[in-house]
C-alpha cells in the first residue's frame, strides 16, 4: 500500500508538471464553457440539444486525453529510464501499476474539476447555470469515463515501446471506441441473423466503456424511452438502484481486467528483460 | 372491442313533445326534499326521479345518494355542494335516455370496475352537462349515438397508481368516450388517471376545447372521426398527447403537449393516416417524440413549437403536407423524415441551422437537410435504436449523403423562430448548489496543483 501511495504521489507530481496536462485542462475548460454560453436556455437540465452536445463533447475529448495522458506517462517510463532505476527497488509490478494509475486519475480528475468548476461557478454567474442534478451527473459520467478509459491507457502503454507508438494505440483506440463504433456495429451485426442482432448488440455494449457511460447517463438523465420498445424492461431496471450497482461492477470489473492484463504482460516483460 | 349500447331508440322523446312538456312543467319546477330517514344510508335516487314531472327541476341537497338511475325524460338534476352519488351495481350510475335532459353539480363515485361500463352513460341527444366530478376505476362519461350534448366542466379521476413502476392503464376506462355520436361539445373538463382521457370513435364534427388531461395513456384520441376540432387543450404526462387516426378535415389548434417521456411510445401529437387537418400554433414540449406523423396527406402544419423533445419531427410515408412557419428548438435530434416526398416544408426555424443571410431577407441562404439514414436504419433494425446520438453517429451518417432529392428539405429556414418562442424551460440560473460544488472543485484542483505541481519541497 505505501509503494502504491509513493509512486502515486510521484505521478501527481509528473503530472502536473507535464505541460501536456495543461493544454488539456485548458481545452477542456474552454470546450465545456463555450458549449454552456453557446446554448440559449437559462437551464440546463434533462435530455435536451444541449446536454446531448454537452455528452458527445464529452466523449470526443475525455477519452482521447486519458489514452495519451495516460499511455503516455507509462511509455515515458520506459523511454527515460524511469523504471530501470525504480525496478532495482524491491517493488511490485502492480504495486507501481496501481500506483501510476492513482495518480494519472488524480491529475485526470483535476482537469475535469477545473471544467466543471468554471462551467458552475461562471454558468450560474452568467444566468446559464446547470440543474443540480444535470451537473452532478455529467460529473459522474466524465469521472467514470476517465477511470474506466485510464486502465485502457495503463494497458495501451504497457503494449507500446515509446511514446510515438502509444500516440498511434490511442488514438487507433479512440476511433475504435467512440467514432468508428456505429459503423463498425452496423456493419458486423448487419451480417448475422436478426434475431441475434439485439443480444449480440447488448453484450457488445458491454465491452466498449464509451457507449456503457453514454446510455447510463442517457437513461439516468430521463432520456431512456427514447431507446424504444426493443430496451423497455432494459431501461426501466438501469432505472433502479440495482442498475446503478450493476454498472458500478462492471466498471470495476472493466478497470480491474484491463489493469490485470497490463501487469501479467509488464511481468511477463520484466522476467525476459 | 364490445361497446355498450344499451340505449333503446323508442324511448327518445320526439322533440316537439319534448319541448311541450318543458313549457308546461316550467311553472312547476320545484326543489325536492330527500325524506328524512331515521337510518343514515344513501337515499334511491331512482323514486326521487320518477317523482319529478318531466321538464321539472329536481334538487339534491348535500348527502349521500345511491344509483342507478335511469332518466327517462327532460329534466334538470342538480345536486347541492356536499351530495354524493354512490354506486357499485353493473350499469352505468346514471343513464340519460330522453333528449334535453341537463345535470348539474353532480358527484358521482362509481366502485365498479369494469372499463367498458361508464359512471354516466349518454344515450340521447341536446343533453347539457356541467360541473360533474366523477371518481372511478371504470369509464367517466360515455356517449352511444347521442348527438349535440354539451359537457363542460367535468372533472374525471382514476384512482391513484400503486406506486412506482409503469402503470397498467388497461385496466381503467375512458374519462369521456363517445361512439356514433356527433357534433358534440367538451370544453373545459378535466380528467386525470384514465385510459384514454377523451375518446372519439367514429364520431364526427365533435369539438374539444379548453381541456386538460394528464397522466392517461392517450390524452385525446380520435379514430375514424371527420371534422375533428381539438383546440386549446392541454396534455401532460401521458403516453400520448394527442392521437388522431383515420381523422379528415380537422384542426388541431393551439394545444399544448409537454413532458410525454415515461413511456418507450410517447409522443406528443400523432397524425396517422390523417388527411386535410390544419395543425397550427401548438407547442409540443419535453416528448419523446414532438410530432409523429405517417401516412398523413395534404396537411397543413403551421406556426407550432416544436421544443427540448428528444425528437422534434419524425415523418414518416407522407406526402403533399405543408409544413411551414414552425419552430424547431432544442431538440435532441430536430427531424427525422424518409419516405416522404413532395412536401412543402420552406420557412421554419431550426435552431442548430448554420444560417447564411446575404439579402437581409430573413431567411437563410443554406438549405436545411433531414438525413433519413437513422430512421430508416431503425426502420429496419429497432434495435439500432441504441445508437442514438452516438457520438460516431454524425460521422457515419456524413458518409451517406447520396439521392438527397428524396430528402426532407428546407430550402429557406428562418434566421428567427417566427413567433415570440417562449423558449425558457422552467427553473431557473439561480442554482446556490452547482455554484459551490463549482467554487468547491476549483479550490481542490488548485490546492492540489499548487501543492504538487508549483510548491517546491
Amino acid at each position: 500500500m505505501r509503494h502504491i501511495s509513493t509512486i502515486a504521489l510521484r505521478e501527481v507530481k509528473l503530472g502536473f508538471r507535464n505541460p501536456w496536462a495543461y493544454s488539456f485542462m485548458a481545452l477542456f475548460a474552454l470546450f465545456s464553457l463555450a458549449l454552456l454560453l453557446v446554448q440559449s436556455q437559462q437551464q440546463v437540465g434533462g435530455y435536451t440539444s444541449t446536454t446531448g452536445t454537452m455528452i458527445n463533447l464529452i466523449l470526443y475529448l475525455l477519452p482521447l486525453m486519458t489514452l495519451l495522458l495516460g499511455s503516455f506517462s507509462v511509455t515515458a517510463e520506459k523511454e527515460e529510464g524511469g523504471w530501470h532505476l525504480l525496478s532495482t527497488y524491491p517493488l511490485g509490478t502492480m504495486a507501481y501499476l496501481w500506483g501510476k494509475y492513482t495518480g494519472l486519475a488524480a491529475v485526470l480528475l483535476v482537469i475535469v474539476s477545473i471544467g466543471f468548476g468554471l462551467s458552475g461557478v461562471l454558468g450560474v454567474l452568467l444566468g446559464k447555470a446547470f440543474s443540480a442534478g444535470t451537473f452532478g451527473l455529467f460529473f459522474a459520467f466524465s469521472v467514470f469515463l476517465v477511470l474506466l478509459f485510464l486502465g485502457i491507457a495503463v494497458l495501451a502503454g504497457t503494449l507500446c515501446r515509446n511514446r510515438w507508438q502509444a500516440l498511434t494505440y490511442g488514438v487507433a483506440i479512440w476511433f475504435f471506441y467512440i467514432l468508428g463504433w456505429p459503423t463498425l456495429l452496423i456493419a458486423v451485426l448487419g451480417v448475422l441473423p436478426y434475431l441475434w442482432i439485439k443480444p449480440v448488440l447488448v453484450a457488445l455494449i458491454f465491452l466498449n466503456p464509451a457507449e456503457l457511460t453514454r446510455l447510463m447517463t442517457v437513461v439516468k438523465m430521463g432520456g431512456g424511452s427514447i431507446l424504444g420498445p426493443d430496451y423497455y424492461s432494459w431501461v426501466g431496471w438501469i432505472q433502479q438502484p440495482l442498475g446503478t450497482a450493476l454498472f458500478l461492477a462492471v466498471c470495476l470489473v472493466w478497470i480491474a481486467l484491463s489493469m490485470g492484463i497490463a501487469g501479467f504482460l509488464w511481468e511477463r516483460g520484466r522476467r525476459h528483460a | 372491442m364490445p361497446k355498450l349500447i344499451r340505449a333503446s331508440r323508442n324511448q327518445a322523446l320526439r322533440p316537439w313533445r319534448a319541448g311541450l312538456a318543458l313549457l308546461l312543467a316550467l311553472p312547476l319546477a320545484l326543489t325536492l326534499s330527500p325524506p328524512v330517514e331515521a337510518e343514515a344510508g344513501p337515499v334511491p335516487l331512482q323514486p326521487l326521479l320518477d317523482r319529478a314531472a318531466a321538464g321539472s327541476t329536481v334538487t339534491l341537497p348535500a348527502g349521500s345518494y345511491a344509483g342507478p338511475a335511469v332518466i327517462a325524460k327532460p329534466l334538470t338534476l342538480r345536486m347541492e355542494p356536499g351530495g354524493e352519488l354512490l354506486h357499485d351495481g353493473e350499469e352505468p350510475a346514471i343513464t340519460l335516455q330522453a333528449d334535453g335532459i341537463v345535470l348539474e353539480g353532480l358527484t358521482v363515485t362509481d366502485r365498479q370496475t369494469d372499463p367498458e361500463i361508464p359512471a354516466v352513460l349518454v344515450a340521447s341527444s341536446g343533453n347539457k352537462l356541467r360541473s360533474l366530478t366523477i371518481h372511478t376505476s371504470a369509464g367517466g362519461v360515455y356517449l352511444r349515438q347521442a348527438d349535440r350534448n354539451e359537457l363542460t366542466g367535468i372533472r374525471i379521476d382514476g384512482p391513484a397508481f400503486p406506486g412506482r413502476g409503469n402503470p397498467v392503464f388497461s385496466q381503467r376506462g375512458n374519462g369521456i368516450d363517445l361512439f356514433e355520436s356527433h357534433r358534440n361539445t367538451i370544453a373545459g373538463s378535466r380528467i386525470e388517471r384514465m385510459h384514454d382521457g377523451i375518446y372519439v370513435e367514429s364520431s364526427d364534427a365533435n369539438r374539444l376545447e379548453r381541456n386538460e388531461v394528464n397522466r392517461s395513456r392517450y390524452g385525446y384520441h380520435f379514430m375514424f372521426a371527420e371534422g375533428a376540432a381539438l383546440t386549446d387543450n392541454t396534455g401532460a404526462y401521458n403516453v400520448t398527447g394527442a392521437m388522431l387516426m383515420g381523422v379528415q378535415d380537422g384542426e388541431v389548434l393551439r394545444n399544448r403537449f409537454a413532458k410525454q417521456t415515461e413511456n418507450v411510445n410517447s409522443q406528443g401529437l400523432l397524425l396517422f393516416d390523417v388527411k386535410r387537418t390544419v395543425v397550427k400554433d401548438n407547442r409540443v414540449e419535453g416528448n419523446r417524440v414532438g410530432f409523429y406523423v405517417e401516412q398523413t396527406e395534404e396537411t397543413e402544419m403551421t406556426g407550432n413549437e416544436v421544443a427540448r423533445n428528444f425528437i422534434g419531427l419524425q415523418l414518416l410515408d407522407s406526402t403533399r403536407n405543408t409544413l411551414s412557419g414552425n419552430a424547431f428548438v432544442s431538440n435532441v435530434i430536430q427531424a427525422q423524415a424518409t419516405g416522404s416526398p413532395d412536401n412543402r416544408s420552406d420557412g421554419n426555424y431550426w435552431d442548430n441551422a448554420q444560417g447564411l443571410d446575404r439579402t437581409g431577407s430573413g431567411v437563410s441562404d443554406l438549405s436545411y437537410e433531414v438525413n433519413p439514414f437513422f430512421l430508416n436504419l431503425t426502420k429496419s433494425v429497432p434495435a439500432f435504436q441504441v445508437l442514438f446520438q452516438s457520438p460516431g453517429m454524425p460521422f457515419l451518417e456524413q458518409l451517406f449523403r447520396s439521392g438527397t432529392d428524396e430528402w426532407l428539405k428546407d430550402n429557406a429556414p428562418l434566421m428567427k423562430p417566427p413567433t415570440a418562442v417562449s423558449a425558457e424551460a422552467p427553473g431557473n440560473a439561480r442554482e446556490p448548489a452547482v455554484f459551490w460544488t463549482g467554487m468547491l472543485l476549483l479550490a481542490v484542483s488548485f490546492i492540489s496543483i499548487y501543492q504538487w505541481g508549483v510548491k517546491r519541497p
